[in-house]
C-alpha cells in the first residue's frame, strides 16, 4: 500500500480550489527550502569565514539563543527574518533573490482551452496589430518572457515577418496572417522540485 | 525474515502503508500503520484539520528526502524537530510537527537506519504537559504496536545519531556533528 504525500495542484483554467492541505504543504515545503538555503550559506560560512552564531547576533542586534532557534527549524519564520539572517550573514537578501530565474508554472490546464479563453487570447492577438511595439501580457507559454518576439512567435506571427524591420510601427495598417490557436507547450513542473530551482547556484 | 522483509509483507496485506514523496529525492523511508491514514488522506473533518495534515505532509515529505533535522535525545529539548522519548520503553521517537501551533506528535520506532515506522500521532494540546499520563500512555501503546507488527524484531538502538538517520544535526547544545552522548 502506498500513500503519496505530494498533494496534486488543481489545473489553471480548471476552476478548481487549490486545496487547504495542499496549500500548507507547499508552504512548508517553501519554509523548507529557504531554510536549507540558509543552513548551507551558514555552514559555508562557519567553514570559511569561522561565522559563529554569537557573532551573527551581533551583527543584527539579537539574542545568540534566538539566531539557534531560527537556524533549528523555519516554523516561525517571517520575510524579515530571512532577510535578518542573510544580513547577519553578510549577504544581501535582494542578491540572493535576483539571481533566481523566472520558476516555470506548476500546472497548467491548455487542453482545456475554453471558447472564452480563446476570445481572449485572439482579442490580445488582434491587439498586438495596433500597438505591436509595445507588447502586452500574451498567452504566455511556461518559462518564457515578455519580449515582443517571443510573443510573436508564440504566435506564429515571425514567419510573416521576415525581420525586425518588418515590424509595423503603431497606428499603422498592419494585415494579420490567419488566426490560428498559439501552440504552447504545457510547462513541465519543476518547482515543486525538492531544490528551489538556482537558489544555491 | 529480516526485519526489511517484515515491512515488505506487511505493505502487501495492507498493514503498513509506504508513504512516497514524488517532488524529490528518496533518501529515507517513512511506513504508516493505519492510525495514520486517517489524517495523511482524509477526509478531514474542518479546514484547519487538512491544513494539518498538509503541514504533517510537509513534514515526512522533508524527512524522506533527507532534508536536514534537527534531533534531541533529550526529551525536554523544544528546538528540535525529531526526538527520544525518555525511556521506559525505549526507543520511542517523537516527531514534532509544530506548525501550525501546537501542532500534532507522531510516535515510532526505527526499524533500520533512515527508516521510521510512524505507528501513533496525537493532536499537542490533546497529551497535555509534557511527561503527563496521556504521553506515558502513547509511549506504551507505541511499544504495544511495534510488537503487534514486528513481534520477533527490536528497534534500533543506537548510540550516535548516525544510527538512526543521515543527515541529521544534534539539537542538544546545538553544534554540528555532534552525537548522541
Amino acid at each position: 500500500m502506498n500513500i503519496s504525500l505530494t498533494p496534486p495542484l488543481p489545473m489553471i483554467g480548471s476552476g478548481d480550489r487549490v486545496s487547504p492541505r495542499a496549500l500548507a504543504y507547499y508552504h512548508g515545503r517553501f519554509r523548507n527550502a529557504l531554510h536549507d538555503y540558509v543552513l548551507k550559506v551558514f555552514t559555508r560560512q562557519q567553514q570559511e569565514l569561522k561565522l559563529t552564531r554569537r557573532e551573527m547576533a551581533h551583527r543584527i542586534g539579537k539574542d545568540p539563543a534566538q539566531i539557534t532557534k531560527w537556524l533549528a527549524a523555519p516554523g516561525n519564520w517571517t520575510l524579515d527574518t530571512v532577510s535578518d539572517l542573510l544580513i547577519g550573514m553578510g549577504i544581501d537578501p535582494r542578491k540572493a533573490i535576483a539571481s533566481l530565474p523566472v520558476a516555470e508554472t506548476v500546472s497548467t490546464n491548455l487542453d482545456e482551452h475554453t471558447g472564452a479563453s480563446a476570445k481572449r487570447e485572439r482579442r490580445r492577438y488582434m491587439d498586438y496589430g495596433t500597438a505591436a511595439l509595445h507588447p502586452g501580457p500574451g498567452p504566455k507559454a511556461s518559462g518564457q518572457s515578455d519580449s515582443l518576439f517571443s510573443l510573436l512567435k508564440e504566435m506564429k506571427l515571425l514567419d510573416a515577418l521576415k525581420t525586425p524591420r518588418d515590424l509595423p510601427q503603431k497606428g499603422a495598417d498592419f494585415t494579420l496572417p490567419d488566426y490560428r490557436e498559439p501552440s504552447i507547450e504545457i510547462g513541465v513542473p519543476t518547482t515543486t522540485n525538492h531544490e528551489p530551482v538556482g537558489l544555491w547556484q | 525474515m529480516s526485519i526489511l522483509g517484515e515491512i515488505q509483507a506487511l505493505c502487501a496485506n495492507e498493514n503498513l502503508a509506504y508513504l512516497s514523496a514524488e517532488d524529490g529525492p528518496k533518501v529515507r523511508s517513512v511506513y504508516a500503520a493505519e492510525p495514520l491514514w486517517r489524517i495523511l488522506c482524509g477526509p478531514w473533518v474542518s479546514d484547519d484539520e487538512e491544513r494539518q495534515a498538509g503541514t504533517l505532509n510537509n513534514y515526512l515529505a522533508h524527512f524522506i528526502q533527507g532534508g536536514e533535522l534537527i534531533v534531541s535525545a533529550d526529551p525536554r529539548e523544544l528546538v528540535c524537530q525529531l526526538k527520544r522519548l525518555e525511556p521506559p520503553p525505549p526507543e520511542i521517537w517523537e516527531m514534532r510537527v509544530s506548525e501550525p501551533s501546537p501542532g500534532i506528535r507522531v510516535f515510532g520506532r526505527f526499524a533500520h537506519k533512515d527508516i521510521f515506522i510512524a505507528l501513533l500521532w496525537e493532536d499537542r494540546i490533546l497529551l497535555g504537559p509534557f511527561g503527563s499520563r496521556r504521553w506515558k500512555y502513547f509511549a506504551s501503546k507505541c511499544e504495544q504496536d511495534w510488537h503487534k507488527y514486528f513481534p520477533r524484531h527490536n528497534p534500533v538502538e543506537g548510540r550516535s545519531i548516525n544510527e538512526y538517520l543521515s543527515n541529521a544535526t544534534v539539537a542538544d547544545d546545538w553544534e554540528w556533528g555532534s552525537s548522541i552522548p
